[in-house]
């Protein structure tokens, strides 16, 4: 217990008052912009009148004041982000800030502004273009606050990630001489079965010189009334089917429908990490695809998701847990998938932080290590996903919420239940009239469902995480330990981020709880007792669909045109890019593939259950 | 934090109890057929709101026990059961 009190629970704690950071900012900004800071606009300029909506209105949910972009003269809200100065990187990273653009203005005259800007952009390139790095956007504790919280550039064992990075650079480089005239992120031209506008050096360049605001990344549809598919729910799985139904299979004629912002649920709380060392040959298959689809996944958006293939060790801590390693090791290697056990000497190689000793209360007895896995950056997935799938004319529909699917001919109560077919789907915007309605949502599978009088098997747990305050790079893999319920995983910026299992009890909310950060870091003290002064930043919790073998529950129902894709419990986004794959095949064939076959909802009346526990419990 | 009042050991602490889902009526396993019985295993209402539960008071009087739960609010009040009037709040439960 001793261990416990050295942990600051407090979240608040650490953080600078708004007084003090504007006065930090009022003092320090000119200086960081002559480095090679960024000051990015996210109201308008003061010499714009006609007001403009920017895609971080949408992120940012109902805490944008829109009265103040509709003022010329009004105050602004702008991001700040400290410079990306790689000497400095244990520097404490601090928050949001808003700030009047009259002070921004006044200090640089447009001539030395525009100075500026071209340092900025020689500087920024390689992270310009990833386009929405504004830092990390997390929504804590309720549904709509967000924070951004520092910067992401700074990746150190990261190696893929500047691959990519430099090979698209290269070939924007190469696109742009040859487009000259194409700008970045430009949405009027983009229609339909066209992919999405190049992000192109010479745009960025022009954006910068001319001081131009951005466009949106995606359009914000007129409501329509009639869609061949409609997709409930913004997510990772959401975005992703509609995204495969028209670049696979030519169906544009698409409504994705979320009650919030896009990537508001368990997209934008996970913990980022992917891997494919399951136990049952089918989840190894299935994994295994999906991490072939985020390896190449940069490319095939032209967003920089931040792949960082760093390796993943699944600790041992008993011998039937080693046990269960050596099977899962095994399994993998069968199926071809790179994943060995180690000793605790390699373990401490890999991971020095770990205390790998014999003395301990859960002495670590050795590892499961499958390099493959590593930590994606998740709002970056959703935006990668979203911005393509808007380019091919998809609408996505925000803060949209379902009120009443509607079904015909059912053997239920008001013509629902299985026999029935969906005729469409009652929102809060108006009626929709469509064939096919594909359920992606996560925590409320189970009402959506309902709605059609399909009965899922799963409960709705909130599953809570937590992240500490930036330091230096000291762990460079990541680190799951079973026997403890704890994940880590070092972020670019520094900040370790825990997760754990799911809370015993079901519930639809999403307050965390002080057992939680107790539990936390007494488990992660005995991983690594040298982080004991750490102080936690933050915690938030998300909502998850577990069933009960943790196996998703994919494909048609009994009610015809209403699929799911839901029961992802605590994995949906490593999974994210092959059930989008895979769910647009089924909805656009009418038949499950194969690789699918084994997760269809009529496995629980069947008896014929894909157990995944021992892999999926708490390995993330 | 949830207060889970325990019918004999009064409020307890939600960890210090082991929560058992969901309550359903199980069917006969001499007459039911194999799909009945698993939907009666696996399949789960999981409204958002009122939901009737059962627990077990593990560190405690070791009796199961039903009660009402909010499953948003975390609201709790005693199951409208035979012998019960409807309505009780968890004041009620003492």
């Amino acid at each position: 217990m001793a261990k416990h009190r050295r942990v600051d629970y407090r979240p608040n704690r650490h953080r600078t008052s708004q007084a003090q950071v504007d006065v930090a900012i009022d003092e320090s900004s000119g200086l960081l912009i002559r480095r090679h800071g960024l000051e990015l606009d996210i109201g308008l300029g003061p010499r714009r009148a006609k007001p403009v909506k920017e895609p971080w209105d949408e992120l940012k949910g109902g805490r944008v004041d829109k009265t103040q972009t509709q003022t010329t003269t009004g105050t602004n809200t702008k991001l700040f982000r400290r410079p990306g100065n790689p000497l400095r990187r244990d520097q404490k990273l601090s928050c949001v800030r808003q700030k009047s653009c009259a002070v921004g203005s006044q200090r640089h005259s447009p001539r030395g502004a525009l100075k500026e800007r071209k340092t900025e952009v020689g500087f920024e390139l390689p992270d310009l273009l990833t386009e929405c790095r504004l830092g990390d956007v997390k929504a804590v504790g309720g549904p709509s606050e967000v924070q951004f919280l520092g910067h992401g550039d700074e990746g150190v064992e990261a190696p893929q990630v500047r691959q990519v990075t430099h090979l698209q650079i290269i070939s924007i480089l190469l696109n742009s001489l040859l487009h000259p005239h194409e700008r970045i992120g430009q949405t009027e031209s983009m229609g339909k079965n066209k992919p999405p506008a190049k992000y192109s050096a010479v745009g960025l360049l022009w954006r910068g010189l001319r001081k131009q605001s951005w466009p949106r990344v995606w359009r914000e549809p007129e409501f329509k009334n009639t869609y061949d598919v409609v997709i409930i729910g913004g997510g990772v799985h959401g975005l992703a089917t509609a995204y495969y139904l028209a670049s696979n299979h030519g169906i544009t004629n698409v409504a994705v429908i979320d009650k919030q912002y896009l990537g508001s649920g368990g997209s934008g709380r996970n913990t980022a990490i992917v891997r494919s060392n399951y136990l049952t040959p089918e989840g190894v298959a299935f994994y295994d695809r999906s991490l072939d689809l985020y390896h190449s996944m940069s490319n095939d958006l032209n967003l920089n998701v931040m792949f960082s293939e760093r390796g993943h060790l699944t600790l041992a801590h008993t011998d039937s847990a080693l046990r269960t390693m050596n099977w899962r090791a095994e399994v993998n290697k069968l199926q071809g998938i790179n994943s060995s056990v180690i000793t605790p000497a390699e373990i401490k190689k890999l991971a020095p932080s770990l205390d790998v000793s014999a003395d301990t209360r859960y002495p670590i007895l050795g590892a499961l290590y499958h390099p493959p896995g590593g930590t994606i950056r998740h709002d970056a997935v959703v935006w990668g996903y979203a911005r393509s799938a808007d380019a091919y004319g998809i609408d996505l529909h925000q803060k949209t919420e379902v009120l009443d699917i509607l079904v015909e001919g059912g053997s239920g109560p008001k013509g629902k239940g299985p026999g029935g077919k969906v005729t469409g789907v009652r929102t809060s915007k108006g009626d929709i009239h469509a064939p096919t309605v594909v359920n992606c949502t996560a925590g409320w599978a189970s009402q959506l469902s309902n709605m059609t009088g399909v009965t899922l098997p799963i409960t709705t747990h909130p599953l809570q995480a937590a992240v500490t305050e930036p330091v230096k790079t000291f762990l460079p893999t990541v680190v799951v330990s079973g026997s403890l319920h704890v994940y880590v995983s070092q972020t670019d910026r520094g900040e370790l981020v825990f997760g754990a299992s799911v809370d015993p009890v079901a519930t639809y909310n999403m307050g965390g709880t002080l057992e939680f950060t107790e539990e936390l870091a007494g488990h992660v003290l005995e991983l690594m007792p040298g982080i004991s002064k750490m102080r936690l930043l933050r915690q938030w919790a998300g909502l998850c669909d577990m069933t009960p073998d943790y196996s998703p529950v994919m494909g048609p129902t009994p009610v015809d045109g209403f699929f799911v894709d839901v029961g992802w419990g605590t994995y949906g986004f490593k999974a994210g890019p092959v059930s989008g794959e895979q769910m647009a095949a089924c909805v656009a064939n009418g038949a499950t593939p194969e690789l699918i076959k084994p997760f269809e909802l009529s496995r629980f009346t069947e008896g014929t259950l894909v157990g995944e526990k021992g892999a999926a419990a708490v390995g993330h | 934090m949830l207060l889970v009042p325990c019918p004999h050991c009064g409020p307890m602490n939600a960890g210090d109890l082991t929560y058992n889902g969901e309550s359903h009526r199980r069917p006969d396993p001499k007459t039911c057929t194999p799909k009945e019985w698993r939907t009666y295993l696996y399949l789960r209402e999981n409204p958002s709101g009122w939901l009737l539960e059962n627990w077990y008071c593990s560190s405690g009087c070791r009796k199961h026990f039903k009660i009402e739960r909010h499953t948003l609010t975390g609201e709790l009040r005693a199951p409208v059961l035979p012998g019960r009037k409807p309505g009780a709040t968890q004041g009620d439960m003492k």
